[in-house]
């Protein structure tokens, strides 16, 4: 049963990921994305891992997907009429790099088989019921211990990522000066 | 008191479908849940939508509906008539997928959502053993010992609770900004982008108003919040976060589109945004959404501030039993019925009255508040209830650490709860008082100044032309 559920599930998720590729309103595919992005969380659910689940589904589908729409609403895309330099050849480049990415990716999932039910997945599962400790606390302990580095460095780096978006957005005249609205003063 | 007859063959007779009877029985409480929550709340919302049309046409002092039955009560459900017997109109020009996918994508994360609210009390221990022997079950089945030990009354309990309630309402958002798109209409695709932004903005201040709720239960189980908030309304989570409660129920306002925040669908400008395209049942499943929406956020505001099913004061109901078995010998049959009012007191008293008590917060906003300015709106997401709720979580956090670091024992006192709500509160009022309301209303009136600066105080101004 599990097994029907679990392949029925990644038929799903391929097409969704098809559709992202095959569409050609820009809108349709940021859906099956969407779309791409619900059915790897309910992956993770089957995995019983339900905190990253619903974290996948709050911050990608809820947040991130949710702004790539809205800024493809605003821009109104249509189909360049000059192809740029650097994607003249971009179907042979970007086929041959997901060639090598897909079989690295065949490569890692021969080496740790992902079956949904792993021997380090059994022996997490027992050390959780074990302990009685919720998951969420276990991964959270774990992330300001052992991983704590890693998260302070990712905040920043997207501390980093936000000012630049905020100088880059502001405007300046010709002497360098910034630019301030009429709004903003007021 | 037991049934004449056995439930149990039934179930022995299902679980030959569904690998053994506790499955069955798991998937019959399971079905029995959903009816009564969800059946339960489609039979109100039509009498919701009359509450607000009357509560709107008492405050504009006029009689309202009062045609169809007595005081009007048949009105919600005749509209819901009318609304399905309509001609259902699909505009050319249309993206037909995305256009019939949206009206389902608002109300199925409503649903989804509705399956976590607690409406009453876990049944477990002695209260189990008495209802599974009146039904006559077998016990190791069902039973403090068995493979079902506790009955929760919401229709599921899962550990990660309210971050599944974030999760699925987030997802409620593509409902709208869809059916802005797929309209192929200036005015819905503007009501669109504005219902995601805004709602993507408010989802921040949402989540920082919870997380410290969060700190104070030590969980994100929504029955282990609750149990936090036992006991009295002295220790409800509002005495402890109340400038966090104040954040809530402003973004809870904008997350459910409703007026002062209502930019989505705002009929000057807009014609009604996102669905004036669309018609018949499909505008009432928008509808619909809305107000399911709208239950959900009060009865999520009430588990997180308001202590879900507990009343006012907590009271002894197993001494209240024996009282009253005592009283007289023909009484000594009551003890189990009144053990169960205890149970149904939750859903069929407490709840339905502090949820109501937000509708009518939501109606009388809506009937007394003017629409804010898109870039106010914004102004106030992002420059005003952000900094605040950062503020309030990191002094919250703060003196919680303290008190576990003091007391050691893993939970938070009574007093500390008090001592964050009073710093939290206080610090707030100081803000808002002395400095934020005094420059705000000087701006206002240079802004807004109607008479030239000339015109002294008591003598009547000629008007500035």
């Amino acid at each position: 049963m599990a097994l029907v559920i679990y392949y029925v599930l990644f038929g799903i998720t391929v097409l969704f990921a098809l559709g992202v590729l095959f569409n050609r309103n820009t809108v349709r595919s940021a859906i099956c994305l969407v779309g791409v992005m619900a059915a790897l969380a309910v992956n993770y659910l089957i995995m019983r891992q339900e905190f990253v689940a619903f974290i996948q589904i709050v911050v990608y589908t809820g947040a991130i997907m949710v702004l790539f729409l809205f800024v493809i609403m605003l821009l109104n895309l249509r189909e360049p009429e000059v192809m740029p330099w650097y994607l003249r050849k971009a179907r042979f480049w970007g086929g041959a790099l997901s060639l090598v990415f897909f079989f690295t990716l065949a490569l890692a999932v021969q080496v740790w088989t992902v079956s949904g039910v792993t021997p380090g997945a059994i022996e997490n599962e027992a050390f959780i019921k074990e302990s009685g400790t919720p998951e969420v606390i276990l991964l959270s302990t774990l992330m300001i211990t052992k991983y704590v580095a890693p998260f302070i460095l990712t905040s920043i780096l997207l501390l980093v990522a936000v000012i630049g978006a905020i100088v880059m957005a502001k405007r300046y005249d010709e002497d360098g000066q910034e630019i301030i609205s009429e709004e903003e003063v007021s | 008191m037991q049934l004449p007859f056995s439930l149990q063959p039934l179930f022995d007779f299902l679980g030959q479908f569904t690998d053994g009877p506790a499955n069955a029985l798991i998937i019959v409480i399971a079905l029995i849940k959903i009816a009564l929550i969800v059946g339960g709340l489609l039979q109100i919302i039509p009498f919701i939508i009359l509450f607000e049309r009357k509560i709107i046409s008492w405050v504009q002092d006029r009689p309202g509906p009062n045609r169809a039955g007595p005081w009007g009560l048949l009105h919600g459900i005749l509209d819901g008539v009318k609304l399905f017997f309509k001609e259902e109109i699909t505009p050319k020009g249309v993206d037909k997928p995305l256009y019939l996918l949206a009206p389902g994508l608002t109300v199925a994360p409503a649903f989804l959502a509705l399956c976590l609210v607690p409406v009453g009390p876990i049944i477990q221990g002695a209260h189990l053993d008495a209802l599974v022997s009146f039904l006559r079950l077998d016990p190791s089945i069902i039973g403090p010992g068995g493979i079902i030990s506790e009955i929760p009354l919401a229709i599921t309990n899962p550990n990660i609770g309210i971050l599944y309630v974030l999760a699925v309402t987030s997802i409620g958002v593509y409902g709208i900004t869809l059916a802005g798109w797929s309209s192929n209409n200036k005015w819905s695709l503007l009501g669109g982008i504005r219902a995601s932004a805004q709602m993507v903005s408010y989802e921040i201040t949402l989540s920082l108003s919870i997380i410290g709720v969060v700190l104070l239960a030590g969980s994100l189980n929504l029955y282990n919040i609750i149990d936090s908030q036992a006991g009295g309304f002295w220790h409800w989570n509002v005495m402890a976060q109340p400038v966090a409660f104040l954040l809530f129920i402003i973004a809870m306002f904008a997350e459910t589109n409703r007026l002062p925040f209502d930019l989505a669908e705002a009929e000057p400008e807009l014609t009604g945004g996102f669905h004036t395209e669309y018609s018949s049942m499909r505008f009432a499943l928008f509808f619909l959404g809305e107000y399911i929406n709208m239950v959900i956020v009060s009865a999520m505001c009430v588990t997180l501030f308001l202590g879900g099913y507990h009343g006012l004061f907590p009271l002894p109901w197993e001494a209240i039993a024996t009282w009253i078995t005592n009283i007289s010998p023909s009484f000594a049959g009551f003890y189990p019925w009144v053990i169960m009012a205890s149970y149904l007191i939750g859903p069929m008293v407490i709840v339905p009255a502090k949820v109501g008590f937000f509708i009518f917060l939501f109606i009388f906003a809506r009937a007394t508040l003017p629409r804010l300015r898109y870039d106010q709106l914004m102004d106030l997401g992002w420059k005003r209830l952000l900094p605040i709720g950062l503020i309030n979580l990191v002094i919250t956090s703060g003196i919680i650490a303290i008190d576990l670091m003091v007391t050691g024992n893993g939970q938070v006192e009574l007093a500390t709860k008090w001592i964050i709500g009073a710093i939290t509160l206080g610090l707030f009022l100081a803000w808002d008082l002395l400095y934020y309301s005094p420059r705000r209303k000087a701006q206002l009136e240079k802004d807004y100044r109607l008479y030239p600066k000339s015109a002294k105080k008591g003598e009547k101004p000629a008007l500035a032309s």
